[in-house]
């Protein structure tokens, strides 16, 4: 499947970005107090976790892939802060080792999918309960413990950073961003995952190897899922077996709403920030109109659907003869 | 066919734009029954476009059809166009690999919920149309993967054939065929021919369309030509169909490279293929050397083990460098001590299609234009500027999607990518399919420039005449092994012919 | 590689039925894993149960496996037509029919002449929708599904909102027994029944072609979109039964089962060979699957493994069960070289 661009390229990218303008004139318009600083940088901050949890998806997915663990890891992230903080270790041990678990789940996941040579979809599913059965044998279904203060401070929206009015997340966003298109653009491996998502055949033949690609760009998906669980635990202050749970489908909604193919190599990262945006702009102003929170959910499946609609549509077969 | 009759195809004043382009602009084409009319055109004169109007692919801009009595603008689908008894055969080889074959042949023939024609019915017609292509019998229910591309292309030409219809397209549906097989489409062609039969036979190679074709119509920047009355030869075909300056070219005295011993660079040793004999095989520093041979008779893989694609059964590949020899078990490692293949299918095993030009260039030598760990995008589009010069590649802009350029031009800005690896030798599969007549010699200087500067050249080839004029020595294969081996004047198109059928010269 | 026949073309029927057998493996090759997995699944869940073969052990377990088993089957249908088909709304959707039928039809409107066009013609709809929107809108196909798994598990919410309700009686049946029959057996006989019919049209084969080689399909007259929304549509239908069977095993309305099924009922799709990329694999390889899929949870809980494991387990095997699949067929094509 391959998704029709215009003459340069740009299309889907303006179009999310419009839609993100949209959002926010209407934002403006319907909620109060909506234009002010303190409103605006919380919006950056909630966006944030689901932004940094979408650059792994973005790239799994420019690659032709799709990561569908990133919620276990980052339910994992959280719960073990907890777990290990109870336990009196010190925290940057801990992170360390959490890291270096995520990226490790993510190289199998792609390790996996390539030597079986299977569908990821299957392989991250599949991971990622047993990461989560593991969990729950682990904590025997009640996680304990605490978050370090400095991780809820970073996380909480109103905080800033000393003399920038910006939560510390934002700034953890802008890394992993600034991190992640580098990554894409400007060196060897993001462009050797961009010819695989373009042609897995005519990227062999070019001497891209294939194994490196899924177990890279699955080792950093594990990787932003962990700091994405870091802010997450910090944002919640506790470790709860489900709070990865929202971001099964978040991911890849943001990752498309962006407009980046699900095909692959077509796309990025700055899309996604983009399709990130929607979404909290769009769930923030189903909230502001009392909608409940299941009918928001009916709204965030249409709204997906109709989005998709004006940029996302596939080629007629005919233009594949 | 007996029984049917046979209308004649009437095309008025087609055209046809993508955006800016216009692909056909002024299409007439009158087909009788009864006769072959034969069409020729480069990559880019509309042939392409005028067989999706015709077939039910796309719709024109404007102009007419007129089939079997009526007159319609277009039409809407491919089950429109063969309802009004047009069959169609396109360039690319269509199959359901995973189906049976006939499965295959019978694609399209039925509505959704009852079969028009009961299997049982069905399954002699099937099984003699498919005899009568193949010269043999082919397991109805054999799965499509397990065939070869030969019986893969003969698979799409029952299809079409054996819906009756009452005008037939044939685009370059010999270009997966060897001579054996060719011989009896053409046979196929003519019976068909004189029961009536409309047909349109489309095709690069010019002693098919003579062999075959009653008429000729030349296609030609969108617009259908026929060449001048007593101009039914080649130069007058050639001259039809190409501006003066490229004609020039393609109809000039070939050149034969003159042949000079070299470094030993690149070593087949004992090398088996199946059940071939040994093949023993060195590649000199300016020397260009020809594999040709029948359809799958060996020579595609035997060129796959040189580059380190695909493993011999027996045998090893050896690269000679200076100091040492070194095995050569994969691609990369063959890339490694510069030894560089291209492979044949270029849409799917060559170009990255959802890539600008830039990356298409120069994915395998990024490293080559690192700063600091980071690319160089500059550096990169610098690289790819010399070699857009070097190569006179058209409409390649550095962000240029690679899709935008023409089938030639594409294929440029492959073999540019592989020689900016600076290579010492070069692995070429089939370099000049579906590439028009002025590339393809642009194609052929290039290829003798490098070996002029030592680059060992090999070459998969299946038209006689490249063979015969870009080659120092060709390699003949049958049945896995080598036939023939020709050096020099040698080299010649009988001689070619005569050993890919297992007689010596 | 070419194959050639190596007999002439009159063939005796022993001859003739011995050139089929290897292509009929050729074609069903794609379950065998699921089938031999299927046999160990039983052998050891025989084992760990007193009494296997007796009513009160089998007719539970056939009627607890049925959703899922139909499931997999309505999931593996858009996965076949290929183009990056495939259908995750499918538990959702048996999970609002389940709410609907419990909640929303009470008491008198719980006859069979109003509560089997209500959950079938909700199905059909849903996949009739799905279906035009991805085959002629031509929008990707996990989004859209995407989009119908969130919009019917939040129905399903706001239906049930804590109101009560019971299942039709002559429903409950599909969870016991169906005069001798074990009513798991009616619920996918019926399924079955309708594929059966179905393989029966061009319409079978075209679904595959359509997977396998869409642009050969196309130019060879197919209707490639018709073929496509139709596979949704069938899924959807089938789901529909699946929330029939749901709703006779359960007896009452439970909101929160759908998303579950749905990446128990791919996986079991994926275990039972059907590739995720078309053209290849089939119902009798889902069938398998979603039967090995229950198996193995009814055996982890017969083994009295601590529920928390039992999560664990399920992702170990389906990974493995998958990477096996792929052993065995050969991949998903479009990796690799050749």
């Amino acid at each position: 499947m391959s998704l029709r661009l215009s003459a340069t390229g740009l299309g889907p990218a303006v179009l999310a970005w419009l839609c993100v303008a949209v959002l926010l004139i209407a934002a403006g318009a319907l909620i109060d107090g909506f234009y002010t600083w303190p409103s605006i940088r919380s919006v950056f901050a909630l966006t944030a976790i689901l932004g940094i949890a979408a650059a792994g998806q973005t790239i799994a997915v420019v690659m032709g892939g799709i990561d569908l663990s990133i919620p276990a890891l980052m339910t994992l992230t959280a719960v073990a802060i907890n777990e290990f903080t109870g336990r009196g270790w010190p925290i940057v041990p801990v992170l360390v080792l959490i890291a270096v678990v995520c990226v490790g789940v993510g190289a199998l996941n792609g390790l996996l999918s390539a030597v079986f040579r299977v569908h990821p979809l299957i392989i991250t599913l599949g991971v990622g309960f047993m990461v989560g059965g593991l969990l729950l044998a682990w904590t025997q279904g009640k996680p304990e413990g605490s978050v370090p203060e400095f991780i809820t401070d970073a996380a909480a929206a109103a905080s800033t950073m000393g003399p920038i009015p910006l939560p510390p997340v934002v700034a953890v966003w802008a890394a992993v961003a600034v991190l992640t298109i580098v990554m894409a653009r400007r060196t060897g491996f993001g462009r050797r995952v961009y010819a695989y998502g373009s042609s897995p055949r005519a990227a062999e033949y070019a001497l891209v190897r294939p194994r490196r690609i899924w177990v890279g760009v699955f080792a950093f998906s594990g990787f932003t899922a962990f700091v994405a669980g870091v802010m997450l635990a910090g944002f919640t202050g506790y470790g709860d077996l489900s709070v990865g749970e929202p971001y099964l489908f978040n991911t890849v909604a943001a990752v498309v709403l962006g407009g980046t193919s699900l095909l692959g190599g077509r796309g990025g990262y700055g899309r996604t920030i983009a399709g990130a945006l929607m979404l909290t702009l769009a769930q923030l102003l189903l909230v502001s109109q009392g909608v409940e929170q299941s009918v928001q959910q009916v709204a965030l499946g249409v709204l997906i659907v109709v989005f998709v609609a004006f940029y996302g549509r596939d080629l007629h077969v005919r233009d594949r003869v | 066919m007996a029984g049917t009759t046979h209308i004649p195809l009437t095309a008025r004043g087609l055209h046809k734009s993508y955006g800016a382009t216009r692909a056909v602009v002024a299409a007439d084409l009158e087909l009788r029954p009864g006769s072959i009319v034969g069409m020729v055109g480069e990559n880019g004169s509309g042939k392409s476009t005028l067989v999706k109007l015709l077939s039910g692919v796309t719709r024109p801009d404007g102009g007419e059809i007129a089939v079997g009595g009526s007159t319609v603008a277009g039409f809407r689908d491919p089950a429109a166009a063969a309802a009004a008894g047009i069959g169609t055969v396109f360039q690319e080889i269509l199959v359901a690999p995973a189906r049976s074959v006939y499965e295959n042949v019978v694609l399209g023939a039925d509505g959704l919920v009852r079969r028009r024609e009961s299997d049982d019915a069905r399954r002699g017609r099937v099984a003699a149309t498919l005899r009568s292509l193949a010269g043999r019998e082919l397991d109805l229910d054999a799965p499509v993967e397990t065939l070869g591309i030969a019986e893969r292309q003969l698979v799409t030409i029952a299809r079409a054939l054996i819906r009756e219809p009452r005008v037939l397209v044939l685009d370059e549906s010999t270009s997966s065929l060897d001579v054996a097989d060719r011989d009896r489409l053409f046979a196929c062609c003519r019976r068909l021919r004189d029961e009536g039969l409309a047909l349109l036979f489309i095709t690069h190679r010019l002693e098919e369309l003579l062999s075959l074709a009653d008429r000729i119509v030349v296609i030609r920047d969108g617009e259908t030509v026929e060449p001048p009355a007593g101009g039914v030869t080649r130069e007058g075909i050639l001259r039809a169909m190409t501006r003066a300056g490229a004609a020039a070219a393609a109809a000039a005295p070939r050149e034969r490279h003159e042949a000079r011993p070299g470094r030993p660079l690149l070593c087949a040793d004992g090398v088996t293929l199946g059940s071939g004999r040994p093949i023993d095989l060195t590649l000199e520093s300016g020397r260009i050397v020809g594999l040709a041979g029948l359809e799958g008779h060996g020579q595609e893989r035997f060129l796959q083990v040189l580059a380190g694609a695909d493993r011999p059964d027996g045998g090893r590949v050896v690269r000679i460098g200076d100091e040492r020899e070194t095995p050569i078990e994969s691609l990369r490692a063959a890339a490694k001590h510069g030894v560089v293949y291209l492979p044949r299918d270029r849409g799917r095993a060559g170009i990255l299609p959802a890539l600008p030009v830039l990356d298409n260039f120069a994915l395998p030598t990024l490293a080559r234009s690192r700063r600091l760990g980071l690319l160089s995008v500059r550096s990169m589009a610098r690289r790819l500027d010399a070699a857009r010069d070097a190569l006179h590649i058209r409409n390649a802009g550095a962000r240029t999607p690679i899709t935008n350029l023409s089938g030639g031009n594409q294929q440029k800005v492959l073999i540019a990518r592989w020689l900016a690896a600076e290579p010492a030798v070069l692995l070429l599969d089939d370099p000049t399919r579906g590439v028009d007549l002025p590339t393809k010699a642009d194609l052929h200087a290039l290829l003798r420039r490098q070996a002029r500067e030592g680059v060992a050249v090999a070459l998969v080839s299946t038209e006689l005449e490249e063979l015969e004029s870009v080659c120092d020595s060709v390699l003949v294969f049958h049945d896995h092994g080598i036939a023939a081996r020709l050096d020099g004047a040698e080299v010649t198109r009988d001689a070619i012919l005569e050993a890919m059928f297992g007689r010596r010269a | 590689m070419s194959a050639v026949a190596k007999r002439p073309a009159r063939l005796a029927l022993a001859t003739r039925i011995e050139a089929r057998v290897p292509w009929a493996w050729h074609r069903y090759r794609y379950a065998a894993l699921a089938y031999g997995l299927l046999v160990v699944l039983l052998a050891v869940n025989v084992a760990l149960s007193e009494r296997f073969f007796t009513e009160a052990v089998l007719v539970p377990l056939i009627a607890g496996a049925a959703p899922l088993v139909i499931l997999t089957i309505a999931s593996t249908v858009p996965m076949i037509a290929g183009n990056g088909g495939i259908d995750i709304s499918v538990g959702p959707l048996a999970g609002l029919v389940n709410v609907v039928l419990v909640v929303g039809l009470a008491g008198e409107s719980s006859s069979p002449a109003v509560v089997l066009p209500v959950a079938l013609g909700m199905g059909l709809v849903s996949g009739a929708v799905i279906g035009f929107l991805v085959a002629y809108v031509r929008l990707a196909p996990i989004v859209v599904t995407l989009g119908a798994y969130l919009i019917y598990a939040a129905l399903a919410q706001v239906i049930f909102a804590d109101r009560g309700g019971t299942a039709p009686e002559w429903l409950t049946h599909l969870g016991d027994k169906v005069g001798p029959v074990p009513g798991g057996f009616v619920s996918i006989a019926i399924v079955l029944a309708a594929w059966l019919v179905l393989s029966r049209t061009p319409f079978y084969r075209y679904l595959f072609a359509v997977g396998d080689g869409e642009v050969a399909a196309y130019t060879a007259g197919v209707p490639v979109a018709l073929v496509r929304a139709a596979a949704y549509a069938i899924a959807g239908v089938f789901a529909a039964v699946a929330g029939l069977a749901l709703t006779g095993l359960i007896a009452a309305a439970d909101p929160k089962i759908g998303p579950t099924l749905t990446l128990t009922a791919i996986a079991g799709a994926a275990l039972g060979g059907t590739s995720l990329a078309g053209g290849r694999g089939g119902v009798l390889g889902a069938l398998a699957g979603g039967a090995c899929v229950y198996l193995i949870q009814n055996a982890l809980s017969l083994m009295g493994i601590d529920s928390y494991w039992v999560t664990f387990s399920f992702g170990a095997i389906l990974v493995l069960g998958i990477a096996l699949n792929g052993l065995v067929t050969g991949g998903v094509k479009r990796r690799g070289i050749a």
